[in-house]
């Protein structure tokens, strides 16, 4: 029997239409495809922060995981297994730009120790009260104006729980750095959270 | 009394905040479980003894669970079927027809599996009663029957068919 | 025998012939809403040309294009007769011309600056919006609409 018309794809769980999309399924494939393709953006949208990028690497990243797919396991889920992916053409992506542009006055910061530093320390906390999409949308805010490599620490470690050793393997750096990374982030954030209260 | 500025490594060496960056990441690598028994049980006891410390931890720990609300959601800000297009012409750039992965069935199974869906599309066909009708629905990716060309160039358009709006769409690239 | 079927084959093709002459006369002129439109995130520049999209066809390309907003450059409504085509200059750019080849579907080809960009032969009749698109310069999109118009 024909596959598209007797198949009851949308029924079907990630793990039976990945099988079949193993063996070639392309519809199984658009069903992942259809499934799981806002968080894919979505991720490729919070490492980037540009919308057209974050399209055009998320599709990339579709045809990577059709040409990989014989590769998935099953470790961890299908959109885990995808979301590596598009993460990993983030970063390359992102040290493409790294290499034509100067280095950012938050860099040069961080390299001598960082205005981070001087931040006085958070007290209380600035979000307290915010309904959860408040917090959310705030959040997001002051993700974009972190550097890309205090975001990108950021988003690997609290949204993908990544260790230590995983994101330092992912960024190309060392363990320390990543370290130092996080540590600078998480400060800069208090700083920006406290800042957008002000700006209330 | 605490200073009103908190300068978790200031150089100042008068006994008060006084952590270097060394000691201010294994706080943090403590926050997040990533040290050995032997350090956390250090760290703990510098955090008792410490109020600088630990109003730094709390700091940390703050933007932590702030961010383990979540992301704001961020929707594809394209359709399914556009963006679904765009990925199949991906594949068929990067793996072309004749290597395109086929189905491991058994013999009798590619051999049954076309003639079976020849039956299946000639009984949809009649009880369809409308052979114009089952067809605009069967293409794949759901466009209406089209063929194209490009004289200009062989970039290849993506052609598809948004079902909730009732469009055939005919996405020419640019080819920049 | 013969008797009794020859009155019946001679109606019919009688009513076969009528039928082919109705659909050949009736059935051929078919009729359109041609546009050409401009999408952008950016707010409307001071341009005279362009006008506000209806918001039904901005909402339809919205949900499927990321673009925010639409405006039109040109709109047009026309007919085209079986065996016949029609040529229309959408802007000092864009040319499209549809082709009725009757049962055979429509040919439509589109024009950029006066060289043939794409050709698109539709089989079967256009029933819904036809949407021939591409991106333009600074991460701007053009779309060509042909919409038929039922009575």
């Amino acid at each position: 029997m024909s596959k598209t018309t007797l198949i009851d794809y949308p029924n079907l769980l990630d793990d039976a239409l990945v099988k079949a999309a193993q063996k070639g399924d392309m519809v199984a494939f658009e069903e992942l495809v259809g499934r799981h393709r806002d968080k894919i953006y979505a991720r490729a949208f919070s490492m980037l922060r540009n919308e057209d990028d974050a399209v055009d690497l998320s599709q990339e990243a579709w045809v990577k995981g059709w040409q990989r797919l014989v590769q998935f396991h099953g470790d961890s889920s299908f959109a885990t297994w995808m979301t590596r992916i598009v993460i990993n053409l983030c970063l390359d992506q992102l040290r493409k730009q790294k290499r034509v542009r100067t280095d950012s006055i938050d860099q040069l910061e961080e390299g001598m120790g960082g205005v981070e530093r001087q931040m006085p320390i958070l007290n209380p906390n600035p979000t307290a009260g915010l309904e959860r999409s408040e917090l959310r949308q705030r959040i997001d805010k002051a993700l974009a104006q972190l550097s890309y490599e205090h975001r990108t620490v950021l988003v690997l470690h609290e949204f993908e729980d990544l260790e230590y050793k995983m994101i330092a393997k992912k960024m190309q750096c060392s363990i320390g750095t990543v370290m130092s990374r996080l540590f600078y982030a998480r400060r800069k954030m208090a700083a920006l959270l406290a800042g957008l209260k002000r700006e209330e | 009394m605490r200073a009103e500025k908190w300068r978790p490594c200031s150089q100042d060496s008068s006994g008060r905040n006084n952590m270097n960056i060394d000691q201010t990441v294994k706080l943090q690598a403590y926050l997040d479980n990533e040290v050995s028994s032997a350090e956390a049980r250090e760290t703990a006891a510098w955090l008792a003894r410490d109020p600088d410390a630990r109003q730094l931890a709390e700091e940390l720990t703050l933007v932590k669970k702030l961010m383990a609300e979540g992301e704001v959601a961020v929707k594809l800000p394209e359709s399914r079927e556009f963006h679904w297009s765009k990925i199949q012409r991906g594949i068929a750039q990067v793996e072309p027809r004749s290597e395109v992965r086929r189905s491991r069935a058994p013999w009798w199974a590619r051999i049954l599996g076309p003639v079976a869906a020849a039956a299946a599309v000639v009984l949809l066909m009649v009880a369809s009663g409308s052979f114009d009708v089952f067809r605009l629905k069967s293409v794949a990716g759901g466009a209406q029957e089209i063929e194209t060309e490009e004289p200009t160039d062989d970039s290849g358009a993506i052609t598809f068919r948004s079902h909730r709006e009732g469009m055939t769409v005919v996405w020419i690239p640019s080819g920049r | 025998m013969r008797q009794l079927l020859r009155p019946s084959i001679i109606f019919s093709i009688f009513a076969f012939s009528l039928a082919a002459f109705a659909q050949s006369v009736f059935a051929t002129d078919t009729a359109f809403h041609a546009s050409l439109i401009w999408g952008t995130d950016e707010m409307k520049p001071d341009k005279k040309d362009l006008r506000e999209l209806d918001p039904k066809t901005k909402e339809k390309l919205k949900s499927i294009f990321k673009w925010k907003n639409y405006f039109e450059v040109d709109s047009q409504d026309f007919k085209v007769s079986t065996n016949e085509f029609r040529k229309l200059k959408m802007s000092s750019k864009c040319e499209v011309e549809v082709h009725n080849l009757g049962k055979d579907g429509m040919e439509i080809k589109l024009f950029g600056e006066g060289k043939l960009v794409k050709k698109i032969k539709q089989q079967t009749p256009i029933l819904e919006s036809l949407v021939l698109a591409g991106d333009d310069i600074n991460s701007s999109a053009w779309f060509v609409i042909l919409a038929p118009i039922t009575k």
